[in-house]
């Protein structure tokens, strides 16, 4: 399955956000969307999952040769097909760890033993089994964003070919170690037909985990495709205003060079 | 699951405690011998007439009160919010106040308008805070306009008492410490309309869950969070409008009785909602044991017991939970 966004706008009030974005989040694709602060990367997110309706244009999840509105469908068949990570979360009550990832379980229908097993395996997932009980509210920001990253995963965990993945600066809280595990666990997920959609700060681990790339500037899109095709030094320039050169790292990932 | 099985000894307790709070009082009733049938006549009226409906209604508005606490404060996210501190139990006692001096009809049909009025207060009360507080966005200032409101209700409701000479008007005491003297057959009766909010406020566990993770999460999770907060809010409203329109503010036991459930038990509305109600209908029902018995035959305003408690409580909380309330 796989989330189109056709010329879409968002204005709120006279500021315009966004201005004509056509991009797509396709199944088993990782996409990263990549910008200065205030390009637009969060209000993309906003009217790509209908948190904010897009104005003008239009959003549509498409299944084989069928296409459906997102506007179409109703709250709970979005929320099973779309699980979106915010940029922070606000929860200030003490639940258990697994109470919190048991909350991704609530736009199913499965039962309450099938939804703790898919806890259990995804909590699995990014090494918290033995945190199922310890209350979130006394976790580190490190681990509470990995509870928050399973509750997403737990959301659609059972149906990943239909699945939309969407993270908002998913990896700012994590060390590099669980950054690491983070690209590693969704490249999984994006091999079993997921499709998923990061923002992103970070351009080298951006061009090395992503398989596509959008990069924002100003409410526009810059440039999108394969890595190598959008970041270069006059893509980079004209969306943060720096100079850099383009390398390659040993691995022949792209690195970006900073002037002097 | 393991945490489940605390509300069954919790029930348990209220039983015992409501067996104990009928005899108990100024006048001794046996209830054994109100069983065997021979007990005198005025111990039998006292029972019947005084004491099985006033402990009935301390057992609904302290489920009540717990309840509602339970529910705005996963509303509002916020571990501090309280209909009584919000300004919510005020405004429903302004309108129940201010129906009271136009309309002096004291008969139970009197009674269903002052709880009418006392709800619309209490809801055009919420909708105000909550309104003030997403226009600003942050939770502080949604508290510290419930506050407001609050303090504005308070005047206004001392402002009629003052101006009404007429006994009808109940006193500012009635109104700002609460009392379950007034109790009769007919109070009760409205009352029930106070467990069949509990229950539908209970069904919207997962949804309560849900949005204290914040309202685009629980977006993100299939739920409507506009309806969501209409309906919290209105079945909030009748809680608290008719439990001041009957007793009065009863302060500090929605705030603390959540609290109780989510320490010792969990944080999951399933769990906290049927808890508070249970902890809630046993803290007011003892609070209410003690105002009637310790200066007997005079009485002490339950508010004055309940503030006692929770005040201390409330001080414990903004130490304990510095920093993590956003104020």
């Amino acid at each position: 399955m796989t989330l189109k966004l056709k010329n879409c706008g968002y204005s709120v009030g006279t500021h315009v956000l966004l201005q004509d974005i056509s991009a797509t989040i396709a199944n088993g694709v990782v996409t990263g969307i990549l910008g200065a602060n205030g390009a637009g990367k969060t209000s993309l997110l906003h009217i790509a999952t209908g948190a904010e309706k897009a104005q003008p244009g239009s959003v549509q999840l498409c299944q084989g040769d069928q296409d459906y509105l997102l506007d179409s469908l109703s709250l709970n068949k979005r929320a099973s097909h779309i699980a979106v990570l915010p940029q922070s979360s606000e929860l200030e009550f003490p639940f258990s760890v697994e109470e919190v990832v048991l909350m991704g379980r609530i736009p199913s229908a499965s039962d309450d033993a099938t939804n703790r097993m898919i806890v259990a395996e995804v909590l699995g997932l990014l090494s918290l089994t033995d945190f199922s009980n310890r209350i979130y509210t006394s976790l580190s920001g490190g681990e509470k964003q990995r509870v928050q990253i399973c509750r997403i995963i737990c959301q659609v965990y059972d149906d990943l070919p239909n699945a939309h993945l969407l993270f908002d600066e998913p990896i700012a809280p994590l060390d590099i170690a669980y950054q690491i595990a983070f690209f590693k666990l969704i490249r999984t997920l994006a091999s079993q037909g997921a499709a998923i959609g990061l923002v992103l700060h970070d351009i080298d681990l951006a061009c090395r985990f992503c398989d596509e790339i959008i990069l924002m500037g100003a409410g526009k899109i810059i440039a999108s495709g394969k890595a190598a095709e959008v970041i270069t030094a006059e893509s980079i320039r004209a969306a943060f205003d720096i100079e850099v050169s383009i390398g390659t790292g040993p691995n022949g990932s792209i690195q970006l060079v900073i002037a002097d | 699951m393991r945490k489940i099985t605390k509300l069954p000894i919790l029930a348990l307790i209220l039983l015992l405690l409501t067996v104990m709070m009928l005899s108990l009082g100024s006048t001794e009733v046996s209830l054994a011998a109100l069983l065997r049938g021979n007990a005198d006549a005025v111990v039998e009226t006292i029972f019947w007439e005084i004491r099985l409906p006033r402990v009935l209604l301390a057992i609904i508005v302290g489920a009540g009160v717990s309840v509602a606490g339970a529910a705005i404060q996963g509303l509002f996210r916020n571990p501090l919010a309280d209909p009584a501190l919000i300004g919510v139990s005020s405004g429903a006692a302004l309108f129940a106040a201010g129906f009271m001096v136009l309309n002096l009809d004291t008969s139970a049909l009197g009674l269903l308008g002052v709880s009418g009025s006392a709800f619309i207060g209490g809801l055009l009360t919420s909708w105000l805070v909550l309104e003030i507080g997403q226009r600003s966005g942050t939770i502080s200032s949604m508290l510290l306009a419930g506050i407001a409101l609050n303090a504005i209700a308070i005047a206004g409701v001392g402002l009629f008492s003052y101006l009404s000479s007429d006994l009808e008007l109940r006193s500012v005491t009635f109104w700002a410490l609460g009392s379950f003297n007034g109790a009769d057959w007919p109070s009760v009766v409205i009352a029930l309309i106070i467990p069949v909010a509990i229950v539908f406020l209970a069904r919207e566990s997962r949804n309560l869950n849900a949005i204290t993770l914040g309202d685009k999460d629980a977006f993100y999770l299939g739920i409507d969070v506009t309806r969501l907060r209409q309906r919290i809010i209105v079945l909030t409203a009748i809680i608290v409008g008719v439990g001041v329109a009957l007793t009065g503010i009863v302060a500090f036991v929605g705030l603390v009785v959540p609290h109780l459930i989510r320490l010792t038990s969990s944080s999951n509305h399933a769990v906290v909602i049927p808890g508070s109600a249970i902890l809630g209908a046993i803290l007011v029902l003892i609070a209410d044991g003690v105002g009637r018995t310790i200066i007997s035959p005079a009485e002490l305003p339950i508010g004055i017991l309940t503030a006692l408690l929770g005040g201390p409580f409330f001080i414990y909380l903004i130490i304990h939970q510095k920093g993590k309330l956003g104020i």
